[in-house]
C-alpha cells in the first residue's frame, strides 16, 4: 500500500502552501488521480484523512476527479481513450501512442478561508 | 472570505527530480540500469544468480535488493561474485528514487557497466515510481495464472520487455500462452516477450545477448 506514503507528499504539500497563507484555514483539496496511476482513489482518500488529521488538518473536503488514460495517436495525431478503443487509435487504427493523461496523481487546488 | 488557489502539483514530481538526478549520474558513467518488476516468488533472484553466472566474466555486474526483511537475496547475489546492497523497505511495498540515491554511495560507480534494481515483490505499487533506470523488465511466471496482464494493465505499459518464466512447468498449471500474449497484445503490441525457465536454464540465452546489447549502446551512447 503506497497510498499512505503519497498521502504523506500531498500534505506536505498542503503545508507549505498554508504557510503562504498563516491567517487561512484550508477548507477544501481538489485531486486528480488518474485511473492508470497505480493509486487506489479510496485508499488515497482514507490515507489522507489520517495524514490531514496528524496535521490538525481538520474537516478538510476531499474533491476527487478521477482521469481517463488517454493517448494520442503518433501517426494520426488524434487524442483518444485507449481502453475503450482496444488500445488502438479509434481514427485510424494505428498502435503507436503516446500516453497523455491518466497516469499522473496532481493537487489541483486548495480552498481556504 | 473563501478564495481556490491553484497548485497544479504533480506529487510524484519529488521522486521524478530525483530519479532524473539519478538517470544524470548513470548516464555520465554510461550504466546500463534495468529495474526488474515482478509478483513475489516469479523468480526475480534466481534470473538475477543465472545472469551473474553467465555474464558476470563479460560485464561488471552490481544490484540492488529491494525486499521489505532480510538480506537474503543481496547474500545469494553476492554469492556469485556479484556487489550486491539489499534495501529493506520494513512495511514499504516498493522502492523510491531517494532510496536507490541513498545505497549508491555503497557502489563504486565507475566499475559498473550493468545495474540490477530488484523491485520489491508487488505488481501495484512499483510502477508508479520512476528510480531513473533505462528499462523496465517484467517478469511473470506460469504458476501465476495467464491472466495477470489483464489484471494488472499497469504493470505492462510500464514493462519494456516482458519475462515469461517458469515455462517448463506449463505442462502442470492452465496456462495458455495465447491467452496471455493476446492480452499483452491488446495492451502493448510491441512489447518484446521471452520465453525463459531460469532454472531449467530455457531460453535465458536470448535474455542474456538483450542485458549485453542494450549495455553496448549504453556504452556507445
Amino acid at each position: 500500500m503506497h497510498e499512505m506514503s503519497i498521502a504523506i507528499g500531498i500534505v506536505e504539500t498542503l503545508k507549505e502552501e498554508m504557510a503562504k497563507h498563516p491567517d487561512a484555514s484550508l477548507k477544501k483539496v481538489k485531486l486528480s488521480i488518474g485511473e492508470f496511476s497505480g493509486v487506489e482513489t479510496e485508499t488515497l482518500a482514507f490515507a489522507l484523512e489520517v495524514a490531514l488529521d496528524q496535521e490538525n488538518f481538520n474537516g478538510v473536503q476531499l474533491d476527487i476527479n478521477k482521469v481517463p488514460l488517454e493517448a494520442r495517436c503518433r501517426k494520426c495525431s488524434r487524442l483518444f481513450k485507449p481502453e475503450s478503443s482496444g488500445f488502438r487509435c479509434d481514427n485510424c487504427g494505428s498502435d503507436s501512442f503516446d500516453i497523455e493523461a491518466g497516469q499522473s496523481v496532481t493537487v489541483d487546488s486548495i480552498t481556504v478561508e | 472570505m473563501t478564495a481556490e488557489i491553484k497548485i497544479q502539483k504533480n506529487v510524484l514530481s519529488k521522486n521524478d527530480e530525483i530519479a532524473a538526478q539519478l538517470r544524470r549520474t548513470f548516464a555520465e558513467r554510461r550504466i546500463f540500469v534495468v529495474n526488474i518488476l515482478s509478483s513475489p516468488g516469479s523468480g526475480k533472484t534466481t534470473l538475477l544468480e543465472k545472469t551473474a553466472q553467465a555474464l558476470g566474466s563479460k560485464l561488471r555486474l552490481a544490484a540492488i535488493e529491494g525486499d521489505l526483511q532480510t538480506s537474503r537475496d543481496a547474500d545469494r547475489i553476492a554469492g556469485h561474485g556479484v556487489k550486491a546492497v539489499q534495501i529493506n523497505t520494513g512495511r514499504g511495498c516498493h522502492l523510491d528514487a531517494n532510496m536507490v540515491t541513498n545505497v549508491l554511495p555503497q557502489f563504486d560507480l565507475d566499475a559498473i557497466d550493468v545495474l540490477f534494481i530488484e523491485n520489491v515483490g508487488n505488481l501495484v505499487c512499483p510502477m508508479t515510481y520512476d528510480l531513473g533506470e533505462d528499462r523496465a523488465v517484467l517478469l511473470v511466471s506460469v504458476t501465476e495464472g495467464d491472466d495477470k496482464p489483464a489484471k494488472y494493465p499497469t504493470a505492462i505499459l510500464k514493462a519494456d520487455l516482458l519475462l515469461l518464466n517458469k515455462m517448463d512447468l506449463q505442462p502442470f498449471t492452465n496456462f495458455s500462452t495465447q491467452r496471455f500474449g493476446m492480452d499483452v497484445w491488446k495492451l502493448k503490441p510491441n512489447l518484446n516477450m521471452l520465453e525463459i525457465s531460469c532454472t531449467k536454464n530455457i531460453g535465458l540465452e536470448a535474455w542474456f545477448k538483450w542485458v549485453q546489447s542494450e549495455s553496448q549502446k549504453k556504452r556507445q551512447s
